[in-house]
């Protein structure tokens, strides 16, 4: 493990000793590299998992999302260039330091052996991004967002410090290794309810749980463009990668406890979708996607079926690569049209062309275009949610439509239909761009060929 | 044996070449959509020699190549499935293929990206074979949404256009609620079932099949646009005329039949299927019907006798005969494909005009797309001995003789008759009497790739009825006896509307045009249909998403009951409990008070 954690660290040194022209580009070629190594964990040669130490270990769950992570730091630091190009040398310097902490955070958080110590690291990931949000975002509601966002998972966590805390006492380790063996069943009673909410809400608050997620569009609409990638891509995944950990602990009652959250979730998935049809904020409405699709996850977790952990683990992967890839493209949108209203930056299929491709390759995948691995994870979740209850394909069905429709909707307004006058002047897409776009699509496109490596420990 | 596998892949690999040939600088050539076309007519050539195979030994084959995925107890893999029905379909389609590829040449010539065009053209075919040849259902998925997305963007050519992409993003609606449909029966399958192989689905029996075949059926609407989730179909064509001709007629709507056609197996036995399957055909084919008699866009008109065509295909399969449904499909995209293509020929020597009423005595400036489009009409209405005959004659006269529901029967043949009515109504209007166009325009129909596209067509409108009819094994026994008015109902019924047509048009020709009646606006309004589900729907449901969910519940409610609810109730209870309030002035009144006070009382004490 720690072939990956201390090439991370070296990062921050290498930052602050570049030259100034070479910041962007070693950093970049280094993180690559890095995410290169991070590869070989999602050849998972035992059906176990693999041990690095007493502290780390990834298993098929966490390595896809491992590898996301750390492909990921590359592309961030390639996407925000040109929302820093304005800055002083140091604030950039500092810039990059935070997305590296970010990515070194999360990096032990996925491989954490110990459930407290997966805490501790949970909660400390708040820090680079709640600086990276409140920083660099480009609007003074950044602010408010930044307090939204720590208010909403830190009240959400504090009880599972708690819970966890019993926990330890009570079982007398956390080792996620040992504690599967160890578990008592979790019957029925207050004290259980209450302990099942303290360990779940944490991670609903962050997935986010519809009713909960008003942090999400806040925290996406202000967070620069790297902010959004890695809060979108992984940071609502650290959710859907908690809850599948955690639940080993609660069963049965999960069981029964499923069902309000179930419900609320199948809902919001609706709602959410119905939100994004009436949004004219370009990353608001990707937000709302992000919850609409982070719904699904939440019921293929609680349904805890084969094919459903199935579909969640894949749903996870997938999206964090369309999701960070859409956040990318509204960005490039901003960057030319300096506004994040989509009425203002219409009919660009006109004017650049390959730019109109990658938004049509990542509309399509956003909706679960076959055969991409969107469609695997979701065709999967849809699967188990029709065996645990025929009706919910109903609404199932109905977010299907209305995701593809917002999808295109995205699509049409930006790239279709005449384009306006205040757009003849603007930039071409530079090549950083497309080759940004490029490497969120490519593993989207290779994983479709072999969809085993992520669809987690169950498989 | 080898031959028959190694050369359908060939077939199927060949369409792929272009495609990968568009990293090259082939794409940027102006050579590029020839290549397209001949690549396509080679596949075709090639396609032939296992169709014969099949048609001498009449041999099913299954092969299953590369292992894409085994979860849990179920086995993913690329696998075709070379059976009667692809067999047939595969070289009628690279047919058709190649004559609207060659007439879109001619079409498209000044478009500037008509590379890009020619590559969509070949992508949806693409997914259209592997639709066709799937022989599970995730691989049969890939293509059904494949053709769904290449119909959107194909639709949407024209993209600076409002019309085109409204028209887009509803065809993708409508195939969306199909596809659910889809997703249920795959989702009914699999936990039923276990499985998503077609022979495996087959073999399993299973008492109460309901769900899934209402799955089915829903992915068949929406896909064949039957009568509910009918109006995307005449919306697109708001595409290019090729679009229209491809995707819009000969082959991606007939997709939803297809799959019905694929798991009747399945539906043989289920009477309240069929009956369901059999009212609905009936309904869109009559309903259709209506809407195209009094449409003045000529393209309209061909796509709503598309949709009348589609209806009774779907008839057909309710009447319990797939094979003669899909005689139906196959005949039907020769005739279809050249009826658009000689709306297109006419709208394009016109300037772009579509409205029959502005067109007239063509017959004299465009002779020979005049013999297609009557030739093709003919066929349509099913005269005998022309391609549409084999079929659609089949298909009434099965469904006289058969113990089945009279009302949809009467309906279909109502139907019949207007198809003859309306295709009157086309050649009347656009080719017949006298010039209604703008006198300068130059018309020139003489080129060679309309010309032999078209011509191509022609010839199967002709022959292929009969090619087909006479080479495939009858699967079912034909009614081999009848009475005399049951025999010759199809025909008569088709000659009435025809009689019936042209006495109206020449009656009501000079005639002044009254305010139209209530049945004239009924039919001239779809049904009405589109002004309620597209204007009520889409407004209660937007409203919806803005007003509950975003304004009130997201932006109020929650707003209101977790974080300012709490930051209000720490605030108020703050300055409750506290002494501070802020009064500095007070404060340091009270404190300079006290002091001299103080320094006073002291000072005066001693």
């Amino acid at each position: 493990m720690l072939k990956i954690i201390v090439p991370t660290m070296m990062l921050i040194p290498l930052t602050w000793l570049s030259k100034p022209s070479m910041i962007w580009i070693n950093t970049t070629a280094y993180s690559m590299l890095i995410s290169l190594i991070g590869l070989t964990y999602l050849n998972q040669f035992t059906d176990n998992n693999l041990n690095f130490s007493l502290l780390f270990f990834t298993d098929s769950l966490s390595a896809p999302l491992l590898v996301l992570t750390t492909w990921l730091l590359p592309l961030m630091l390639m996407a925000s260039q040109h929302h820093l190009s304005k800055e002083t040398l140091t604030r950039k310097k500092l810039y990059i330091t935070m997305l590296v902490t970010l990515q070194l955070l999360l990096i032990m958080t996925f491989t954490a052996t110990e459930l407290i110590m997966f805490y501790i690291l949970f909660e400390a990931t708040l820090m680079p991004t709640l600086i990276i949000i409140t920083r660099w975002g480009n609007q003074t509601e950044r602010l408010n967002a930044g307090l939204y966002f720590l208010f909403y998972t830190l009240v959400g966590s504090l009880p599972l410090l708690i819970a966890l805390l019993w926990l330890q006492s009570n079982l007398g380790t956390l080792n996620l290794l040992v504690i599967q063996y160890w578990t008592q069943p979790l019957l029925s009673s207050w004290s259980n309810t209450l302990l099942w909410l303290a360990c779940m809400m944490a991670f609903m608050v962050k997935m986010p749980l519809y009713g909960l997620h008003l942090w999400l569009p806040k925290a996406h609409v202000e967070a620069p463009i790297a902010g959004s990638m890695v809060l979108a891509a992984v940071l609502l995944k650290l959710g859907g990668y908690g809850m599948m950990r955690i639940t080993i602990l609660l069963n049965p009652l999960t069981d029964f406890m499923a069902y309000p959250f179930m419900m609320l979730s199948l809902w919001g998935m609706i709602m959410t979708s119905s939100i994004c049809l009436r949004q004219t904020d370009l990353k608001s409405l990707i937000a709302y996607s992000s919850v609409s699709h982070m719904a699904l996850v939440i019921v293929a977790v609680l349904i805890q079926s084969p094919w459903s952990y199935m579909g969640a683990t894949a749903l996870m992967i997938a999206h964090g690569l369309t999701s960070s890839m859409l956040f990318c493209l509204a960005n490039s949108n901003y960057e030319r049209i300096h506004s994040r209203t989509m009425i203002l930056a219409r009919g660009l299929q006109t004017l650049l062309p390959l730019m109109a491709a990658w938004w049509l390759l990542a509309s399509l995948t956003n909706l679960a275009l076959p055969p991409t691995i969107n469609l695997v994870g979701e065709l999967f979740v849809v699967m188990a949610s029709f065996s645990w209850s025929n009706i919910t394909i109903i609404l199932m069905g109905i977010n299907i439509t209305i995701t593809a429709l917002y999808s295109l909707y995205m699509l049409i307004t930006t790239q279709r239909g005449k384009y306006t006058h205040h757009v003849k002047n603007i930039k071409p897409s530079f090549t950083r761009e497309n080759s940004l776009m490029t490497l969120h699509l490519l593993p989207l496109l290779l994983l479709s060929l072999n969809p085993k490596v992520i669809l987690g420990p169950i498989y | 044996m080898n031959l028959f596998t190694s050369s359908i892949l060939v077939t199927l690999f060949m369409l792929t070449l272009p495609i990968m040939m568009a990293n090259t600088s082939m794409y940027i050539n102006k050579l590029y959509p020839r290549y397209v076309k001949t690549t396509i007519s080679y596949a075709f050539m090639i396609s032939l020699i296992p169709t014969m195979m099949f048609l001498h030994l009449g041999q099913d084959t299954m092969i299953s190549n590369w292992h894409w995925i085994t979860i849990q107890t179920m086995k993913l893999s690329l696998s075709f499935k070379f059976d009667y029905f692809s067999m047939i379909f595969v070289p009628v389609a690279l047919f058709v293929t190649w004559s609207i590829m060659e007439f879109s040449i001619w079409y498209m010539h000044s478009d500037p990206y008509i590379n890009r065009f020619f590559k969509y053209l070949l992508l949806f075919l693409i997914t259209m074979m592997i639709l066709v040849t799937a022989n599970n259902m995730f691989q049969l998925f890939i293509g059904w949404e494949g053709v769904g997305i290449m119909s959107f963007l194909l639709i949407g050519w024209w993209y600076g256009r409002t019309d085109a992409n409204t028209a887009a993003l509803q065809a993708i609606l409508y195939n969306r609620i199909g596809d659910v449909g889809f997703i249920m029966a795959m989702a009914w399958f699999l936990t039923n079932l276990n499985t998503w192989d077609l022979q495996q689905i087959f073999m399993t029996n299973h008492e109460n099949l309901n769900i899934p075949l209402i799955g089915l059926m829903l992915a068949a609407t929406g896909k064949s646009a039957q009568f509910g989730l009918h109006p995307w179909l005449p919306s697109a064509m708001e595409g290019p005329t090729p679009v229209s001709a491809l995707l819009h007629s000969s082959t991606m709507v007939v997709a939803g039949v297809f799959l019905l056609i694929r798991f009747h197996p399945l539906m043989e036995h289920n009477k309240t299927l069929q009956t369901i399957t059999l009212c609905l055909g009936a309904i869109t084919t009559l309903f259709t019907a209506i809407c195209a008699l009094t449409q003045n866009d000529i393209k309209k008109i061909v796509a709503f006798s598309t949709s009348s065509q589609l209806g009774l295909m779907i008839v057909t399969i309710g009447i319990n005969q797939p094979y003669l449904a899909f005689l139906h499909i196959c005949t039907h995209a020769f005739f279809k494909a050249m009826l658009f293509m000689c709306s297109g020929s006419i709208i394009h020597s016109l300037n772009d005009e579509q409205d029959i009423r502005k067109m007239g005595g063509l017959f004299k400036a465009l002779p020979f797309t005049t013999t297609s489009l009557i030739v093709g009409s003919l066929a349509l209405t099913g005269m005998p001995f022309l391609t549409g005959f084999y079929s659609k004659d089949l298909i009434i006269e099965t469904a006289n003789t058969s113990y089945t529901n009279a009302w949809a029967l009467l309906m279909t043949l109502v139907a019949t008759s207007m198809t003859a009515a309306y295709s009157t109504r086309i050649m009347f209007f656009a080719l017949l009497g006298q010039p209604r166009f703008s006198p300068i325009i130059t018309i020139n129909e003489n080129d060679p790739h309309l010309i032999n596209s078209i011509k191509r067509l022609l010839f199967g409108s002709i022959f292929a009825g009969f090619l087909i009819s006479y080479n495939i094994t009858p699967t079912t026994t034909p009614q081999m006896t009848m009475p005399h008015y049951l025999k010759m109902m199809a025909l008569i019924v088709t000659i009435l509307g025809f009689i019936l047509a042209l006495e109206l048009n020449l009656m009501m020709q000079n005639l002044k045009f009254k305010y139209p009646s209530g049945l004239f606006k009924f039919s001239n309004m779809l049904g009405y249909f589109p002004t309620i589900i597209h204007r009520l729907m889409p407004k209660t449901n937007l409203l919806m998403g803005q007003k509950s969910a975003s304004t009130l519940l997201d932006m109020t409610w929650m707003e209101k009951i977790l974080p300012k609810s709490i930051s209000h109730f720490q605030m108020k209870s703050s300055i409750a409990v506290s002494n501070q309030k802020g009064l500095i002035k007070l404060y340091f009144m009270s404190f300079m008070l006290t002091l001299t006070l103080s320094l006073l009382t002291l000072s005066f004490h001693g």
